[in-house]
């Protein structure tokens, strides 16, 4: 098990090293000079010269990842070009916004999909059925931004429960906090949850064809016990890669969902980002995507050698 | 009566959204205590079907129509899944064709063998562990303690097998159900296995209802075997009896079609054709389109049940006067 996780901890470094190369080749194959594009048009050329060798840009290109890559790791991830603050305090800002509306959105989407899809699957047939797989398909269909809509519409305006959209803070206001991120954790954590339902659902019901099911049964379980504690744990395995993917891909930043709701997360700033040429920020930004989708990948195998025994003992060494 | 299950007229079949399939179609047959009978049979004949119905485990779809299985003088055919399942494990176990995928994957063996006794008694978990280990010692399975913690993948076909054997015993059953146990399994192992079914049989005084379609196997084990064919019993009776003085010809034909020792054959004597699918079962005798013998009535009525001596469902031994000519049996 402890080697099983040192190996993938392993792998987890190389993947971010190969990462940062990516990223750091990024502003370099990106047409353009730094230098230019931070001054401006009207820039003197010696300005420029000056620039160049202040940013280093005239060094070789292995020289200049190395001191970019050393930044990186003392927290130095380059200056904003549009107001000069620094990339990583930009970031830190943004973070906790994006990190706690993925934590709610998937906290409901997990709530949601693991009953919804139980009961779907060992009642197959039924009305609860039905209604999970209607739940489960207009999940899927309908856009996020549509759907966010539609939520302002019915729950703000129309039923008035809820402000349409805005952000406060936690530590400044902790419960027009959480009311305000109510609406966008519905609205980014219903498509997990229809996306989850129907994968628990499908995986269940294979689950309870299998032979160790009837085993279960042959010894005198009743459904309960075999749905809990034989069926679930293998029907969840599949489930978990589609929920660890999801995950990584909340934690880039909802962009839709944030524009809607007016939450100022990762998403808004990546696409600000790019829209003003922000260099540096997009950098740092999709570091940390990578780095976070590394993070939840690496979490995930761990879960998965957890949930099944035979998973640590399958690689090459034992 | 000493009968600890005796199944009456037992009929299932499958309901469809287009209709219903029968496919078992009223069979009876007895187990006395401490008893073995083997049901024998073709692939797709109900050997299987007729199992899983005794442990109430019939397949989604499936629904016994008509008759009784009785266990230990109660009917046990209509009752709630619920009520079943505190009959299951303790009072009759089974096992299955296929160690391999029988186990849990993602619990331990001794998670396994132990939750059986956890369900049926309430005994302790340090109880329930040490009656676990013994268990898998009596199945013989070498150092138990070890094995106790391992996982279904970490064990070969014939140990898991074991694990089965171990986990179907525990509660010391009345009757055990083995489908096929040894079928999956190495030749080698499988003169172990049913070894240890028979020894473990005698040695916890339970009565065995062994499916198989080896009937060297039957030969061995059975105290008394019952012949399916196509979804009927085709003979019925004590194994002495049926193999010195089979009766229906497709008896006789599975008999035949043993390859013997002393005989310097070339090609096996085999039955031509393949068992009718439920959907196009002929009228009369369902043997009828393989049947050697078969007569102009075959193909119409139903074989009445003939008890001289052991129990046959074939024309050829009816004493009314069946139509068309009655050749001589004997020269099957």
């Amino acid at each position: 098990m402890l080697l099983y996780i040192a190996r993938r901890f392993f792998l987890m470094i190389v993947i971010l090293f190969l990462v940062s190369i990516m990223v750091f080749g990024l502003i370099n194959i990106i047409p353009g000079d730094p230098a230019s594009l931070m001054l401006g048009q009207e820039a003197t050329p010696q300005a420029l010269a000056s620039l160049r060798q202040n940013l280093g840009l005239n060094d070789p290109l292995y020289l200049q990842y190395i001191h970019w890559v050393g930044g990186v790791l003392q927290g130095n991830l380059g200056y904003s070009l549009s107001d000069h603050t620094p990339v990583l305090n930009i970031l830190l800002s943004k973070i906790p916004v994006t990190l706690e509306l993925t934590i709610f959105a998937f906290l409901l989407a997990v709530l949601i999909a693991v009953p919804a899809g139980i009961i779907s699957a060992v009642h197959k047939g039924s009305v609860w059925d039905y209604v999970t797989t209607v739940f489960a398909l207009s999940g899927v269909s309908i856009p996020a931004f549509w759907l966010g809509i539609l939520l302002i519409y019915l729950l703000s305006l129309t039923l008035g429960w809820l402000p349409p959209s805005g952000y406060v803070a936690f530590a400044q206001n902790p419960v027009r906090n959480i009311i305000l991120m109510i609406m966008p954790s519905i609205a980014l954590g219903i498509r997990l949850s229809a996306q989850l339902t129907r994968m628990l659902r499908s995986s269940l019901l294979e689950v309870m064809q299998s032979d160790y099911i009837r085993t279960g049964y042959a010894k005198g379980l009743l459904e309960k016990a075999v749905v809990f504690k034989h069926a679930l744990r293998n029907a969840m395995l599949p489930v978990l890669t589609v929920a660890g993917l999801e995950l990584s891909s909340f934690l880039g930043g909802a962009v839709i969902t944030e524009t809607i709701f007016a939450v100022p997360g990762l998403g808004q700033l990546i696409v600000n980002a790019i829209l003003t040429r922000d260099f540096p920020v997009v950098q740092g930004a999709i570091l940390f995507m990578a780095f976070a989708v590394v993070i939840v990948n690496f979490l995930v195998d761990i879960a998965y050698s957890l949930l099944d025994p035979r998973i640590s003992l399958g690689g090459a060494s034992k | 009566m000493n009968d600890i299950l005796s199944v009456n007229h037992l009929s299932i079949g499958f309901d469809h959204s287009y209709g219903h399939t029968s496919v078992i179609d009223d069979i009876s047959f007895n187990i006395e205590k401490g008893q073995t009978l083997c049901i024998v049979g073709e692939s797709g004949c109900g050997k299987s079907l007729t199992s899983l119905a005794v442990m109430g485990l019939l397949p989604s779809g499936g629904r016994i129509h008509d008759g009784q299985i009785v266990y230990k003088g109660q009917d046990i055919s209509r009752k709630s899944q619920k009520e079943l399942s505190e009959i299951r494990g303790k009072e009759i176990s089974m096992i299955f064709q296929e160690p391999m995928t029988a186990l849990n994957p993602l619990h331990s063996i001794g998670y396994q063998v132990s939750e059986v006794l956890r369900v049926h008694q309430k005994v302790s978990k340090h109880e329930a562990k040490e009656k676990a280990i013994e268990m898998l010692r009596l199945v013989g399975i070498p150092s138990p303690e070890k094995r106790f913690a391992q996982y279904p993948h970490e064990l070969s076909g014939g140990m898991r097998q074991r694990v089965m054997i171990a986990m179907a015993l525990i509660c010391h059953p009345g009757l055990l159900v083995a489908d096929e146990p040894t079928t999956a399994l190495d030749v080698t192992i499988q003169a172990q296995i049913l070894e240890l079914i028979q020894n473990l049989k005698s040695q916890f005084d339970m009565a065995l209802l062994l499916i198989t379609h080896d009937l060297g196997v039957v030969s061995e084990t059975a105290d008394k075997v019952v012949v399916m064919y196509a979804g009927q019993v085709v003979e019925y009776g004590d194994t002495k009896e049926l193999f010195t003085e089979p009766k229906h010809p497709y008896t006789k034909g599975l008999i035949n079609s043993i390859p013997k020792m002393d005989e310097d054959t070339e090609v096996l004597p085999t039955i031509k054709g393949s068992v009718p699918s439920p959907d196009e079962m002929p009228m009369g005798c369902r043997f009828v389109t393989r049947c050697p013998f078969a007569m102009e009535i075959c193909s119409k009525i139903k074989p009445p049940k003939i008890t001289d001596g052991h129990e046959v469902h074939c024309w050829l031994y009816s004493s009314e006067d069946v139509k068309g000519e009655n050749p001589s049996v004997d020269k099957v």
